[in-house]
């Protein structure tokens, strides 16, 4: 194989440099390099068709001269979406807390107790309609275990204003609509309805909710 | 909820020249094609779903151009003008979508039966418009609860919100009439 693979240009030019002495020569520079394209067959050329031609033995496929079909597997490493309904869940139930402290604050105003009053009824419609659809969706016994109730804060606050109980839940609205907004995108298409109906309600709290 | 008076007609059937104002025949502009190209497919449920949404609105606008005959409250008056121009931009942006999967949005009809009867008192024509934003967001949430495209549940989304807020508002008018302006869940056959 070394006898067909050396390149032709290499044997001439070894060949060359002992003519004209390769050691104590002031002109052994002066020899003319010849070109490797006037090698008939060069040792990357043999070395690339065999190569090329292994691999195509190896796989069996990739063939451009067969007419059989080929098949692709590909394999897609991207996660799917995380559905909301966990999220959307918890921030129900904060918010509904939220609205009950308010509610306690806010008792000595009539009308702001009222609209808080109707808000909260229809955030626990909202919460009631989650937990059936994660009841719904998951078995008995996966239920999360209930946490020990904790002892209630000794610290005393001072009773917060109307205004701000029902800017904070303004605020709570806002976030909450754009999570449920968000939320329809990545969902089956009944809870996409849910999470959109819920949008929607949060949208009238907030016209509801704004200052006059 | 508004029923129309006539039998439905044959899209085909009708003229082109009763297209309702604003709206440029369906495939003529670019504003019609351009959807097609973004949102993506749509299923044929969905389709039949935004049908009838795009039917609650022509219903709306028609509903909207009645009361405001009868409405004499300044308020009111702004109101329906600008809850009008609302349900024409929706009405136009489904039938952009309908006609963007090469389909044929229905028309509106001649007239509608209404499940108000609507007098100069104005509190008639707030309880007409609260039911005709109801009607509307019956129809959206259908549409949300039909499809897989995100374009179009986002936009259902937002037709469903805009129509429960105008819902919320004409009933903050009349407090006394409607202790609670909130629905829970707009949209849903049993709240």
């Amino acid at each position: 194989m070394d006898r067909v693979c050396r390149p032709l240009v290499e044997r001439q030019r070894t060949a060359q440099l002992f003519r004209v002495g390769y050691r104590g020569s002031n002109a052994w520079n002066d020899v003319r390099v010849q070109s490797p394209a006037s090698s008939p067959f060069g040792r990357r050329a043999f070395l690339t068709g065999i190569g090329g031609t292994a691999l195509v033995a190896v796989t069996g496929c990739a063939n451009p001269f067969s007419s059989a079909p080929t098949t692709r597997t590909v394999t897609s490493d991207a996660p799917r979406p995380v559905d909301p309904l966990m999220t959307l869940l918890a921030t129900t139930r904060l918010h509904l807390a939220r609205i009950d402290t308010g509610l306690i604050d806010i008792a000595a105003d009539p009308a702001g107790l009222a609209i808080l009053t109707l808000i909260r009824s229809d955030r626990a419609a909202h919460l009631a309609a989650l937990e059936a659809e994660v009841a719904r969706t998951t078995s008995p016994t996966s239920g999360s275990a209930v946490a020990p109730p904790t002892a209630a804060p000794t610290a005393t606050v001072p009773t917060p204003a109307a205004a701000d109980i029902l800017s904070l839940v303004l605020g709570d609205c806002v976030t909450a609509q754009t999570q449920f907004r968000d939320g329809v995108q990545s969902t089956s298409r009944y809870r996409a309805a849910l999470f959109g109906s819920i949008s929607a309600c949060l949208a009238t709290h907030r016209l509801v909710l704004q200052p006059s | 909820m508004t029923t129309p008076l006539t039998e439905p007609t044959a899209p085909g059937t009708v003229p082109a020249q009763t297209a309702p104002a604003g709206t440029a025949p369906p495939g003529t502009d670019p504003a019609s094609t351009a959807p097609a190209a973004s949102v993506g497919p749509i299923e044929p449920e969905a389709v039949a779903a935004l049908q009838q949404a795009l039917a609650a609105e022509h219903a709306a606008i028609w509903t909207y151009g009645y009361i405001g005959a009868f409405d004499k409250d300044q308020l009111d008056v702004n109101r329906i003008a600008t809850y009008t121009q609302q349900h024409v931009v929706t009405r136009d942006g489904s039938i952009d979508l309908i006609t963007g999967v090469a389909g044929t949005p229905v028309r509106t009809e001649v007239a509608y039966a209404l499940p108000v009867e609507v007098t100069d008192d104005p509190s008639t024509s707030r309880a007409l418009a609260a039911v005709i934003e109801s009607d509307c967001t019956k129809g959206w949430r259908f549409v949300i609860g039909s499809t897989d495209n995100a374009f179009l549940r986002d936009f259902a989304v937002a037709a469903l919100s805009d129509s429960a807020v105008r819902q919320t508002a004409w009933k903050l008018v009349d407090p006394a009439v409607t202790p609670n302006p909130l629905v829970p869940f707009p949209g849903a056959s049993t709240p």
